[in-house]
């Protein structure tokens, strides 16, 4: 089967009918950071800069993606990737609008599906995204997108978010991803799935609901530590009664006068004076945006999603001078830092979250998902029940702090299981009623332990490993045989498919 | 031949030969610790509302700051409070735990809670869980500081287990606790025929990481001894039905089938999920006591006779503000309520030094205070049921006392 074929089986699968998904999320406790991780460096050879580049700031490399950058160099290659609407994506693309065609419907159309089928926007943000993760070539793009919709987390099965996160998804995170703070500030405070979700459609001068405000101020801008008070949560909330969402309207936010408190309100010493309407909650947010304290959270949050557990303060600091010199362009801001000798410098500092592992599993070793599935409910795809196993099935961190970021986080035993059996679980066979790797492609002409060890550890890995560790696999190949021994074909199927178990579950392709 | 390491351990006098066996420094060499006595440690998260699960239904100004929201007294209806103690009722859906109450198993703390002023949900389960006031003082969650202090080189490597996807704060730290989401879910899942060459070539390379080595290599070792003892064959007993949409009834299940297999589990940690009431909250915390209450409920049933060595403790990171806010929800609060349910309670009573809901005895913005600390309550348990440990140790900004007379 030519690879066009093996994508299209993908594809049709990936048009999951689904309803009614029953989401276990128990969650990932969250800790104070840890010491970081790091490999032991004396044991594993850094690998090419442009690898590590493509390890955090893709879903996983292809051949297909280090052709892009050997070819286009590191530099261009980050200033390609951060002008996404300049890539041509259109193949992706078109097979988003083909199978989840609420993704880019207008609000009406949306809100007529939700009424048919509650469900129906679950399963489409969810397949799209995957979808988008797995084949955009707009690699960075969906990093970054991931990035913006975990700080402005929330919770897909609340509600009516089932619908409006699509919308959200599309017209907050994608329109700003790369566009100034403030802009996406504004533009997620004025979602509807964000008013939703926070509260902030039942916050009215009668009754206060001070939900998103102090989420705003904790979560979103100044930081848990920034230094405002409660009382400055109760006065920002008194700032945003009457901000509620309207459907029927071209964006879906409403402001209704009535419910708005039209007093004087002082946050974080700033006033806002009696008579004001929505002005109150513009100029709070465009005072928070411009905040130099709101920078440094929010560089160092990106830090710590593309860096290290523990960033370097030299990084945080050059990334909010950037942040000041150009008013939080965020494009500028990221530019700065996969340039940075701190981020070339941080290789094997950081854990992958589940998701990601899934997604770097599956393009590593081109995996592909057969398409008996069509009317399987989403959660008994087995890809998905490792997500929701591993406690990150796409948007269904219930609270607004979304999904953890530290390998504390995610790496305690229960967790550290299940990341290697959904590599064995993949590569052995035993989910391809779901997904399926091709032992012959991955093997290549390879029919020696060495030569088939090679060829698994620079497919997947796109590293070389110490003298020793390459012997461990060759061994585990060869079974003492010698590295030259040619093998029959179907011991090299048979140990392709245990050595990619090996090698998609250890510390080498988990930590990156 | 091939010797796992229990057999080694049955057979063999020499635990020192242990030391020519790679990784033995991250092993434990019996599965046995403790005394035998279990703490099962239950967060509800998201800051459940005290004043729901336990209404103080005879103090006036309840119902003055619930209008609408209330749970109503005793005698009121089906939806109506049961009684505790003439001042106290408990939510109509903890029908179980009002029978636990009756029957002197179950003790509830109220006005309790951590000292901080924090409102973050996040912030204030983070200090809960190290057990500290300043988060600056440790990074080591009280649980795994007790097993800390209280460690030796026979531990089990099952001592300390955080049920879940992801390990609880209050277990994480230097001593080496075990996270199992489900019993089923804790196995290789290779082809029969790769297991054994995988599990040692894991176990090599795991051996080797800086940070992942102890974690990889005691699943490794715990999944030999579940194998060993056959745990997830076990069935609930004496007629326990778990809901198995609940992720808190099956956590429990789980842990029930720990402590049947005696595999020496002193401190179990288990979450609930969604008690984050800002709307809606007579709809939603009716759901989630219900599940409480059945996944509870199932847990006591199953264990059967077992529970004399099991205490429950129930906390959240605090309570919910006194009055209701506009959409018929709570915003975050203060102080709320806990739970002691089991072997050791001193049940069939509330303790609390009420402070009382008038304006001028609320706290901050409009809070209920915090009268009795979390660490109290914790530090009471510990100390009645687990092994003698100096509290100040598990607890180092912690000045109080145990809380007298919540055990016999």
């Amino acid at each position: 089967m030519n690879r066009q074929a093996e994508r299209r089986q993908w594809v049709s699968n990936l048009g999951w009918a689904i309803a009614g998904a029953i989401l276990s999320g128990p969650a990932a406790s969250r800790g104070p950071i840890k010491t970081a991780p790091v490999w032991n460096k004396a044991a594993l050879p850094d690998a090419d800069e442009r690898v590590h580049l493509l390890n955090r700031c893709t879903f996983g490399i292809t051949p297909e993606s280090l052709a892009e950058v050997e070819s286009m160099g590191y530099e261009a290659w980050v200033d390609w990737q951060l002008e996404p609407e300049l890539i041509d994506d259109s193949e992706t693309e078109a097979v988003v609008d083909e199978l989840y065609p609420l993704i880019n419907a207008d609000l009406d159309t949306m809100s007529d599906a939700y009424a048919e089928n509650q469900f129906v926007g679950v399963s489409q943000i969810i397949g799209a995204t995957l979808y988008r993760m797995v084949y955009s070539r707009r690699q960075l793009f969906e990093r970054i997108v991931e990035f913006w919709n975990d700080h402005f987390n929330v919770y897909l099965f609340d509600g009516p978010v089932r619908i409006l996160k699509l919308w959200e998804d599309r017209e907050v995170m994608r329109k700003h991803a790369l566009g100034r703070f403030g802009d996406l500030l504004l533009a997620d405070a004025r979602s509807p799935a964000m008013l939703y979700y926070l509260d902030n459609f039942s916050n009215t001068v009668e009754g206060p609901n001070e939900n998103y405000a102090r989420e705003l101020l904790e979560l979103h801008t100044l930081g848990v530590d920034g230094g405002y008070t409660e009382t400055d949560v109760l006065e920002a909330a008194r700032c945003f009664t009457g901000w509620s969402f309207d459907t029927s309207t071209e964006d879906a936010f409403a402001f209704i006068s009535g419910r708005h408190d039209y007093e004087e309100k002082v946050v974080l010493g700033v006033t806002y004076p009696a008579g004001q309407g929505i002005e109150d909650g513009e100029q709070l947010l465009a005072y928070l945006a411009a905040s130099e304290t709101t920078a440094r959270f929010v560089c160092r949050k990106m830090c710590v999603r593309f860096v290290s557990d523990n960033p370097p303060e030299s990084l945080v600091d050059q990334l909010v001078q950037t942040w000041l010199d150009t008013d939080g362009d965020l494009r500028q801001i990221f530019r700065a830092l996969f340039l940075s000798d701190e981020f070339k410098n941080s290789q094997g500092q950081k854990f992958k979250r589940p998701l990601n592992l899934m997604v770097s599993m599956l393009r590593a070793s081109q995996a592909w998902v057969l398409t008996s599935l069509t009317g399987v409910q989403l959660n008994r795809h087995a890809l998905i029940t490792y997500l929701n196993r591993l406690g990150q099935n796409l948007f269904t961190w219930t609270t607004p702090d979304g999904f953890p970021d530290t390998q504390s986080a995610w790496d305690g035993s229960a967790a550290l299981v299940s990341r290697w059996n959904m590599a064995f679980e993949l590569a052995e066979a035993a989910m391809s009623k779901y997904a399926r790797i091709n032992p012959f492609d991955l093997a290549g002409e390879a029919n020696t332990p060495g030569e088939l060890a090679d060829r698994l550890i620079s497919q997947l890995l796109y590293r070389e490993l110490s003298a020793s560790d390459r012997k461990r696999v060759v061994d585990l190949i060869g079974e003492g045989k010698p590295e030259n021994a040619r093998l029959p074909t179907s011991i090299i199927i048979d140990k392709t498919r245990e050595a990619t178990a090996f090698l998609l579950a250890s510390p080498w392709f988990q930590t990156y | 031949m091939k010797i796992n390491r229990r057999d080694f351990l049955k057979t063999s006098a020499l635990a020192g030969a242990l030391g020519a066996c790679g990784f033995s420094a991250s092993l434990s060499a019996m599965p046995k610790s403790g005394n035998g006595n279990v703490v099962v440690a239950l967060f509800l998260r998201g800051a459940a509302d005290g004043l729901s699960l336990v209404p103080p239904y005879a103090d006036n100004n309840y119902y003055n700051l619930r209008p609408s929201t209330a749970v109503p007294a005793p005698g009121g209806g089906s939806d109506a409070a049961q009684d505790l103690d003439g001042f106290f009722g408990l939510h109509p859906a903890l029908t179980q735990l009002h029978q636990f109450y009756t029957n002197g198993d179950l003790a509830i703390v109220h006005a309790t809670g951590s000292p901080h002023d924090s409102h973050s949900h996040f912030e204030a389960q983070d200090i809960m869980e190290l057990g500290v006031q300043d988060p600056l003082v440790t990074p080591q969650g009280w649980a795994n500081r007790y097993l800390d202090l209280t460690a030796s080189s026979e531990d089990s490597l099952f001592r300390g287990t955080a049920i879940g996807t992801g390990m609880q704060l209050a277990m994480q730290g230097d001593y080496a606790a075990l996270g199992i989401e489900t019993i089923e879910n804790f196995d290789l899942l290779a082809r029969e025929s790769h297991k054994e060459a995988l599990r040692t070539l894991m176990k090599a390379t795991y051996a080797e990481d800086a940070s992942l080595d102890t974690t990889a290599i005691n699943a490794l070792e715990a999944m030999d001894e579940l194998l060993a003892n056959n745990v997830a064959a076990l069935q609930p007993q004496n007629g326990a039905v778990y809901d198995e949409n609940s992720s808190l009834a099956i956590s429990l299940m789980n842990a029930a089938r720990l402590i049947r297999s005696d595999l020496g589990s002193e401190i179990i940690t288990v979450d609930s999920t969604g008690w984050d009431h800002h709307d809606g909250l007579v709809a939603s915390i009716n759901d989630r006591a219900t599940d409480l209450n059945a996944a509870l409920g199932a847990f006591v049933q199953d264990l059967g006779d077992l529970m004399d060595r099991v205490t429950i403790v129930v906390m959240s990171e605090f309570g919910r503000r006194a009055y209701e806010n506009a959409s018929g929800g709570t915003d975050h609060g203060h102080g709320g309520v806990m739970f002691a349910l089991g072997a050791g309670v001193n049940g069939g009573q509330v303790l609390s030094d009420w402070p009382g809901l008038e304006e001028s005895q609320l706290y901050g913005k409009g809070d209920l205070q915090v009268t009795t600390d979390y660490r109290a309550v914790l530090g009471s348990i510990i100390q009645s049921r687990l092994q003698p440990v100096d509290l100040e140790a598990v607890f180092p900004d912690f000045s109080g006392s145990p809380l007298s007379g919540l055990m016999v």
